[in-house]
């Protein structure tokens, strides 16, 4: 029983870890955590569910697809989010602008899909049995993927020029402004590849467990919490995070069940930014 | 021409007034409306609305403090009303009622105990994890919570064997949605709100002026809390049912727009919010998810073209705003420096030994050694990153000693800020931390926080002991004001001052809190020769009545001209101590930091 | 035709007017001070050069083409450096750094490189701290950090904010000389905004005095010198 939560743990944490690593490349610019990035996440499973499940296009096509709706869907909530946020100078702009653009792309998942569970045919539907516990090609290429894109975008931040301009933006836009880095660019760069990243994990999930079109919410608070447990701002900090959650979620449904998952993860959050408020990678955030 | 009517304060009040009628008249013509029961619920369902954005405009406008929580607390509230309600039949139905405060009170010192110690941003977080939890509590309760369906048959109070009537309930939520009102309003009008509004500018701030952040955020986000609490308890016996999607944050999206259409941060904006979203949501209610989609589309709109609201905008605008106006002198308190007990002329007030301070390898502060003593100008000169801030930051408590020992008044030092606040010392920070949002008399009112000897309690319900104190506090803040000649000025924002009379009305503020010390950490920064002159007037004057100041400044000809003595610090250490002409023809002092001035008006 | 050249300029700021139909030009090879109480205008006027805030009304030109509507980050490309008040380096990168941070408009590697090493011949001690995070710097390197960073991207024309706040005397004596090299030797256009009136009008041969928003006083420095208003206000017997 513990291999096969070890095994699940590990396959929705490094899931939960490409949600936080996200929510980490929106937070780096702007020192915004993005509610809305769990419908991304949606939309990577919609996306599957129509074009493969309903509309039998081949996978890589599917993809493609994804990651065009996608960076268009990050453009979009750019502007949602940034415009406000500029505009409004209140210190809870950004909140409740997230918030807002949340519950709007909520609003039109489950308008589309209504009673729908998402959710479409792996490319490879196979199984492997390893130490007791059965492990699906699915979960192997997610854990992978997941890998590869956290390590290379953690390279990308620590040696290249611009990797570095994404930090000092975040410090301090204005600065960066005058010397020359194109923050808006970056901003927006950093929507879009943020929310191909989470709908890219929807789209390795969905097909292992169906999602409901409402639950992009849910997700992001995993991935919030991952991200805050790790240390915000460091992808080894998501990685690190989520594969913590998703252990410590599989675990306790193992042992307890029923809700206690998430009671659990709530109790650990609480812990963790009791002991160390800066979570476990992190500097203390700074606020606006 | 029009326009000026319009939005002259008459026009205004007229509507108030016009409006209020409404609602107090309404059930009338709703009794006689085709649809009584109905009519009066949709205004019964804006009343606890109405309430639930006034406890977020109190916690987040105020307070600083983001939840979203709060459709939680109401959920919480419905529940608590509805299992006394149901299950224990015996207690008087009306108990409900406070249960549900109670329990909307538990709730948010449950949240905010847990994450005291997080940022802002933490906060949030936790916060609409709890409301997660709880909703998903509040599912799986089994027979306890009922479950997906919740709890039925809930209804309003009962006198004698049937519930009060739709018309009788509806002026009962009129009456406490008046008081909740209230309550917001002579809390935020008082020193305690004060408070709260400093802990929103920064916690820094807060503890210089004696709040403990902690017990005020607990104290904000409880009373907070009970208001939502009793809305919810309130909404379930109008709807005779609560279940957990009550609970749900896409229902908590309307609170957000009334806040921020209304004006987030003012007394009056959630009532308008909610009465101008309620009117718009009434139209679209049945309309699914095509409901969210508007409503959050208006908030997105007006967080983008009414970022204050709408009675945020009509503050900031030429017809709201506040004007100069001259107050009698009778209206002043001349004996405002009465510091609570005065030292002795020359009394070593604060006694430094050897303190240390290191940041991993770096020591900033290396072995100072210094006493200050009352009614003296004890200046520290150095330069950048010799320790002056860093040490001042240590006697204030913002920083832990690495070693050594701080004396004040001959006891040990205080161990929070706001413990070394309230034992007498005041500190004006180098970066201003004035309260933009606020009149100018208001920042000072806050600076007399620290002695304010009323209860929230007293002060909410504007008993004797507040009213006397306040006013006290009044004529002694406006005789503050006319030492920096700013008198004239009380009212206006303090934004809309020159910078250098918010650096003065920041020193006000701080010896508003009648300190024995005051440490003013390079006030002269940014001002005109007449404003120096002004300082230097203030400080000899303070000095004068026994308050001993720590000057930190490095405008050398003003540090000079006031010292009594001076203390140079270099690399975390002190390399020369004495009166201003003996430092200011020291060696070793010009070498580290005044240099040769001589130098560039040669080369010219 | 003015290097810099600002006509009518009219910016709101925080619901306030904080310029008023500001007019000022500097012309290549010129070193020109802004002096002004806080709350003037002086940095509300940089920061319009830059680009991040935008005018209600008026123009800006540079070098001739009207860059009023130009996004901020290509008027550095363009050649306008601004070194911004309170230095602002950036305390969790290094020296080395902050400095290449600098280099974004400049594209090819070889003048990224030449031009390094220009900076730390003019600052030696940033060379020495070249790779010490810029947060542990003292005032007075963090200032010569944050002049190398803008000089990183090759401007004509170099915009000074206050550079000598909260620095000690010796260093602020130092500040001013560093200017008048960049200035003398190297031929540097220089618009310098300070609060230090006495040792700006050593330096600058021209200034503008700044009030509520406008040009109150203009005209050589010489003649600024010795006006009584100007001395009253601003140039008594400390800077």
């Amino acid at each position: 029983m513990y291999a096969q939560a070890l095994v699940d743990g590990v396959f929705s944490g490094s899931i939960y870890a490409l949600i936080a690593l996200s929510l980490t490349i929106t937070y780096q610019p702007t020192r915004i955590m993005n509610f809305a990035q769990g419908e991304a996440f949606v939309l990577g499973g919609a996306v599957g569910f129509v074009a493969i499940g309903k509309m039998h296009i081949p996978w890589p096509l599917a993809l493609v697809i994804m990651i065009v709706a996608a960076a268009i869907m990050g453009y979009i909530m750019e502007r949602m989010v940034m415009l406000p946020v500029q505009l409004s100078g209140s210190r809870f702009a950004w909140i409740i602008a997230t918030l807002a653009a949340a519950l709007i792309f909520q609003a039109i998942w489950t308008m589309n899909f209504v009673g729908d569970v998402l959710s479409f045919k792996p490319p490879l539907d196979k199984s492997y049995s390893i130490a007791g516990a059965v492990m699906d090609f699915q979960q192997i290429a997610a854990i992978v993927i997941s890998l590869g894109i956290i390590i290379a975008y953690d390279q990308f931040l620590r040696r290249t020029l611009l990797g570095r301009a994404i930090r000092a933006t975040a410090h301090n836009s204005d600065t960066a402004t005058i010397l020359g880095i194109p923050t808006r660019r970056i901003i927006v760069g950093a929507f879009m590849l943020s929310t191909v990243v989470v709908a890219v994990a929807g789209f390795l999930w969905v097909p292992e467990i169906g999602i409901n079109p409402a639950s992009g919410l849910a997700f992001t608070i995993q991935g919030f919490t991952a991200a805050v447990i790790g240390g915000v701002g460091s992808p080894r900090g998501a990685l690190l995070g989520g594969l913590i959650v998703g252990l410590l979620a599989s675990f306790a449904d193992a042992i307890f069940g029923g809700l206690s998952a998430n009671i659990g993860v709530f109790l650990a959050l609480g812990l963790i930014l009791v002991l160390r408020p800066a979570g476990l990678f992190g500097k203390p955030m700074e606020g606006h | 021409m029009v326009n000026k009517f319009l939005l002259s304060g008459w026009a205004i009040r007229a509507l108030a007034l016009v409006a209020i009628a409404a609602v107090v008249l309404y059930p009338f013509w709703a009794k006689h409306s085709s649809n009584p029961e109905s009519n009066l619920s949709v205004l019964i369902i804006a009343f606890t609305s109405a309430m639930l954005t006034m406890s977020l405009n109190i916690c987040m406008g105020y307070g600083g403090l983001m939840s979203l929580a709060h459709t939680g607390m109401l959920m919480i509230g419905g529940y608590a009303s509805g299992i006394l309600f149901t299950r224990y039949y015996t207690i008087n139905s009306w108990y409900t009622l406070p249960a549900a405060l109670v329990a909307g009170v538990i709730f948010s010192v449950l949240i905010i105990s847990v994450s005291l110690r997080a940022t802002y941003l933490y906060f949030g977080i936790i916060t609409l994890a709890a409301n997660l939890v709880v909703m998903e509590i509040a599912r799986n309760g089994g027979d306890f919570s009922g479950g997906e369906n919740g709890i039925l048959g809930i209804s309003p109070p009962y006198i004698g064997d049937n519930p009060i009537s739709p018309m009788t309930f509806y002026y009962v939520c009129l009456a406490i949605l008046v008081a909740v009102y209230l309550v917001q309003r002579n809390t935020i009008l008082s020193g305690f709100g004060r408070a709260t509004m400093s802990l929103r500018e920064s916690s820094e701030t807060a503890s210089a002026l004696g709040v403990s952040p902690s017990v005020q955020r607990v104290k904000i986000f409880a009373i907070s809390g009970g208001i939502a609490g009793l809305a919810g308890g309130l909404l379930a016996m109008q709807s005779t049912f609560i279940s957990p999607d009550v609970g749900d944050l896409n229902g908590g999206l309307i609170f957000f727009v009334g806040l921020f259409l209304g004006g987030i941060g003012t007394l009056v904006g959630p009532l308008a919010g909610v009465a101008l979203i309620a009117l718009i949501d009434f139209q679209i209610r049945f309309s699914g998810a095509y409901r969210t989609l508007i409503l959050g589309g208006i908030l997105l709109l007006s967080m983008m073209v009414i970022p204050r609201g709408i009675v945020g905008t009509y503050r900031a605008s030429r017809w709201g705003e506040a004007k100069e106006h001259d107050v009698a002198s009778e209206d002043r308190d001349e004996n405002i420096i009465t510091t609570s007990e005065i030292d002795p002329r020359g009394e070593v007030v604060l006694d430094v030994r050897d303190v240390k301070k290191h940041f991993g390898g770096i020591h900033a502060v290396d072995g100072v050694s210094l006493a200050v003593r009352a009614g003296e100008i004890h200046a520290i000169m150095g330069p950048n990153g010799s320790g002056k801030s860093t040490l001042v930051s240590c006697l204030t408590r913002y920083h832990s000693l690495t070693s050594g020992e701080v004396g004040l008044f001959g006891k040990p030092l205080p161990r929070t800020p706001h413990g070394v606040a309230r034992a007498g010392v005041s500190r004006v920070f180098q970066v201003p931390h004035l309260f933009d949002r606020v009149s100018v008399i208001d920042n000072v009112l806050t600076g007399m926080r620290i002695h304010e000897k009323y209860t929230w309690l007293e002060s909410t319900l504007r008993l004797p002991r507040y009213v006397k104190e306040t006013r006290a506090e009044r004529r002694q803040a406006r005789a503050l004001l006319a030492l920096t000649g700013l008198q004239t000025k009380e009212e206006l924002s303090a934004a809309n001052i020159s910078h250098g009379q918010k650096r003065l009305l920041e020193i006000v503020r701080a010896v508003a809190t009648r300190p024995r010390i005051l440490i003013l950490d390079e006030p002269a920064t940014g001002l005109t020769q007449p404003e120096m002159e002004t300082l230097h007037n203030l400080i000899v004057y303070l000095a004068g009545h026994g308050i001993a100041i720590v000057l930190i400044e490095h405008n050398v000809d003003f540090l000079l001209g006031l010292a009594d003595i001076v203390t140079v610090l270099e690399g975390g250490r002190v390399i020369a101590e004495g009166k201003p002409d003996e430092v200011r023809n020291n060696p070793v002092v010009i070498e580290a930091y005044l240099g040769r001035t001589d130098l560039i008006e040669e080369s010219a | 035709m003015s290097l810099l050249q600002i006509e009518n300029l009219t910016v709101s700021y925080g619901g306030a007017e904080a310029l008023s139909n500001l007019s000022i030009h500097v012309e290549e090879g010129e070193f020109v001070v802004l002096l002004g109480a806080n709350g003037a205008g002086k940095t509300t006027t940089l920061r319009t050069i830059s680009g991040l805030l935008k005018p209600g009304h008026g123009k800006i030109f540079f070098d001739g083409a009207d860059i009023t509507s130009m996004p901020g980050h290509k008027r550095t490309k363009l050649g306008i450096g601004h070194v911004p008040e309170g230095r602002q380096v950036f305390p969790d990168h290094t020296v080395m750094e902050n400095l290449q941070l600098g280099s974004f408009p400049v594209h090819r590697d070889a003048s990224k490189a030449s031009i390094i090493n220009d900076v730390f011949d003019l600052f030696p001690r940033l060379a020495e701290r070249k790779t010490q995070l810029a947060g542990t710097l003292s005032g007075g390197e963090a200032q010569m950090l944050a002049v190398g960073r803008a000089l990183m991207g090759a401007p004509r024309l170099l915009m000074l904010d206050e550079p000598s706040l909260g620095l000690a005397p010796r260093l602020v004596a130092e500040m001013f000389g560093y200017m008048r090299h960049l200035h003398k030797e190297q031929g540097l256009t220089i618009l310098l905004v300070e609060q230090q009136a006495r040792m700006a009008l050593q330096v600058a041969q021209r200034g503008y005095v700044l009030q509520r928003g406008q040009v109150h006083t203009e005209g050589p420095s010489a003649a600024l010198k010795t006006d009584p208003a100007v001395v009253a206000a601003y140039l008594g017997r400390t800077a």
